[in-house]
C-alpha cells in the first residue's frame, strides 16, 4: 500500500510542473490552471483508491487524459454561462497578466505575440502543439492522451502549426 | 517565419515559470487526501464484477468477524452486532453483513437506497460516538469515512442513471436524502464542537456533485450548439472530414503532410534529445 502512495508521490514531483503548465497554455489563466491542476491529482488518487482504473502503466498519460477532460469541461461550462463578476474577474485577470508582461519586457515581445497566437487557436490545435513542442511529449504519448492515431496527431500539428504561422504574416 | 523557427520559438515558452509555493502545497494537500481515501479493497464497493463469497478483499477484510460469526453461532451474533460502534469487538461482523447486503443488491437504484440508509446509520454512529466517547472518540474516523464513502458511492450511482437517461424521481429522492443526511451530520459536529474534515469533504463533493449532475442535464444542449457552431464554419467540416479520412487508413494517409511533419520532428530531434524517438517509428 505505501508503495502506491510513494509511486504517486513521485508522480505527481515528476509531471505537476507539465501538467500546471499545459492547462496553463490551453486556457490562458493561472489561477484556473492551479485549481484544475489540483483537481487533476486529487481526482487521479480517487480513481486509484476507489479502484476505477485497476493498474496504471503511465502515469504521465494517465494524468494528462484527466487534466483534457478537466480542459474540456471548463470549456462547456464556461460557454453556458458567463456571469458578470465571472467577466470582470477575467478582466483583472487579464489586466495582472498585462501588467506582469510589461514588467518583463526583456523576456521578449516575440514570446509574448507567441503566447497570444496560441491562445487564439482552437483547442484542438492548442492541445497538440502544447503537448507536443512545451511538454515534450512524443507523438505516441498524444495520441494516447488524446485517443486519435498517430497519423492524425502529426496531422493536427502540422495544421496546427500552418495556422499558427498565418497569425505571423497577418 | 518557417516551421523550424516556429518550433523553436514554441519549445521557449517552456521556460514559463510557474508558482513554486503552489506546487509544494498542493502536494502537501495531496498527501492529506491520499490519507483520507486510502486505496482499500475491501471497503470500497465498486462491485459488479466480485463475486459475493469468494471476492478475496471482503472476505480479507472481514475474515476475522467471520470466526466470529461462527464462534457464536451465526444469527445471534449478527443480532447483537447490529447495535455494535466503530472500535466494538462486534463492529466488524455489522461491516460483514453490510457488505454481503451491498453485494447483493443487483439492482443500482436499490442500491443508492441502501447508502442512503447506511449513511444514515453511519450518522447515528457516529453521534453516540460523540456522546459516549467523548473528546478523543474511538472509532470516530471509520464512521466518518464510511459515511463519506456511502455517499458518494450514492452519488456515483444517479450520476450513472442519469447518464444513462434513467432520470425521474430517482435522482431527486436520492439526492434530497443526501442533502438531509449532509445536513445532520453537520448538526452533530456542530453540536459536539468537534472539528471534522468531513463535512469539508462532504461540502466539496457535494458541490462536485451538483455540478456533474448540470454537466449531464445540460450535454444534449451542448452537443446542438455543437453542431450548429459546425455547420457555420465551413473550414472546420473539411477538416474534420480529411482527419476522419486519415483516421481510416491510420499512418499511411496524405503522404505530403507526413514528410513535411516528419521534417518538422528531425528539427526537433536536433534541438532537444529529449524528444522521444517513438514519434519517429512509422
Amino acid at each position: 500500500m505505501e508503495m502506491v502512495h510513494q509511486k504517486f508521490e513521485e508522480a505527481y514531483q515528476e509531471y505537476a510542473e507539465g501538467i500546471l503548465r499545459h492547462i496553463y497554455f490551453r486556457i490562458s489563466n493561472w489561477p484556473i490552471a492551479e485549481d484544475l491542476t489540483q483537481e487533476t491529482f486529487f481526482k487521479a488518487w480517487r480513481s486509484m483508491a476507489e479502484g476505477k482504473v485497476a493498474e496504471i502503466s503511465n502515469f504521465k498519460a494517465f494524468f494528462y487524459k484527466i487534466a483534457n477532460n478537466l480542459i474540456i469541461d471548463y470549456y462547456r461550462g464556461k460557454k453556458k454561462e458567463v456571469s458578470l463578476e465571472e467577466m470582470e474577474e477575467e478582466a483583472e485577470n487579464i489586466a495582472v497578466v498585462k501588467a506582469e508582461q510589461e514588467h518583463e519586457v526583456d523576456l521578449g515581445i516575440e514570446k509574448k505575440k507567441l503566447e497570444q497566437y496560441l491562445s487564439e487557436l482552437k483547442d484542438e490545435y492548442k492541445q497538440v502543439l502544447v503537448m507536443r513542442f512545451i511538454n515534450d511529449m512524443s507523438i505516441k504519448e498524444i495520441s494516447q492522451v488524446t485517443n486519435k492515431t498517430r497519423g492524425n496527431v502529426r496531422i493536427l500539428i502540422h495544421r496546427a502549426l500552418q495556422v499558427l504561422k498565418k497569425k505571423y504574416e497577418r | 517565419m518557417k516551421d523550424k523557427d516556429l518550433i523553436k520559438n514554441l519549445k521557449k515558452l517552456k521556460e514559463t515559470p510557474v508558482k513554486r509555493e503552489f506546487l509544494a502545497s498542493l502536494q502537501n494537500d495531496l498527501k492529506k487526501y491520499m490519507e483520507f481515501f486510502p486505496i482499500r479493497k475491501g471497503i470500497k464497493v465498486k462491485v459488479p464484477e466480485a463475486a459475493p463469497f469468494f471476492g478475496l478483499p471482503i472476505f480479507k477484510v472481514t475474515s476475522f468477524a467471520l470466526i466470529v460469526i461462527l464462534a457464536f453461532g451465526g444469527g445471534g451474533a449478527v443480532f447483537a452486532s447490529q447495535k455494535s460502534l466503530p472500535g466494538d469487538i462486534l463492529y466488524p461482523i455489522k461491516t460483514l453483513t453490510e457488505n454481503l447486503e451491498e453485494t447483493l443488491t443487483f439492482d443500482s437504484q436499490k442500491k443508492a437506497y441502501l447508502y442512503t440508509r447506511l449513511a444514515e446509520k453511519r450518522i447515528g454512529e457516529i453521534k453516540n460516538i460523540l456522546e459516549e466517547r467523548g473528546v478523543e472518540p474511538k472509532g470516530l474516523s471509520i464512521a466518518e469515512k464510511r459515511l463519506v464513502t456511502h455517499i458518494i458511492s450514492a452519488e456515483q450511482i444517479v450520476e450513472k442513471e442519469l447518464e444513462k437517461g434513467r432520470n425521474g424521481e430517482f435522482a431527486e429522492e436520492i439526492t434530497a436524502k443526501l442533502n438531509i443526511s449532509r445536513e445532520e451530520a453537520k448538526k452533530i459536529f456542530e453540536k459536539e464542537e468537534y472539528q471534522s474534515k468531513v463535512i469539508e469533504i462532504l461540502e466539496r463533493e457535494q458541490e462536485r456533485f451538483e455540478k456533474e449532475i448540470e454537466a449531464i442535464e445540460e450535454e444534449e444542449e451542448v452537443k446542438e450548439a455543437e453542431e450548429d457552431d459546425d455547420s457555420d464554419d465551413s473550414g472546420d467540416d473539411e477538416e474534420t472530414e480529411e482527419i476522419k479520412e486519415a483516421e481510416e487508413d491510420d499512418d499511411s494517409s496524405d503522404p505530403l503532410d507526413e514528410e513535411e511533419l516528419d521534417d518538422n520532428n528531425d528539427d526537433n530531434e536536433d534541438d532537444n534529445n529529449n524528444s522521444n524517438s517513438d514519434s519517429d517509428d512509422d
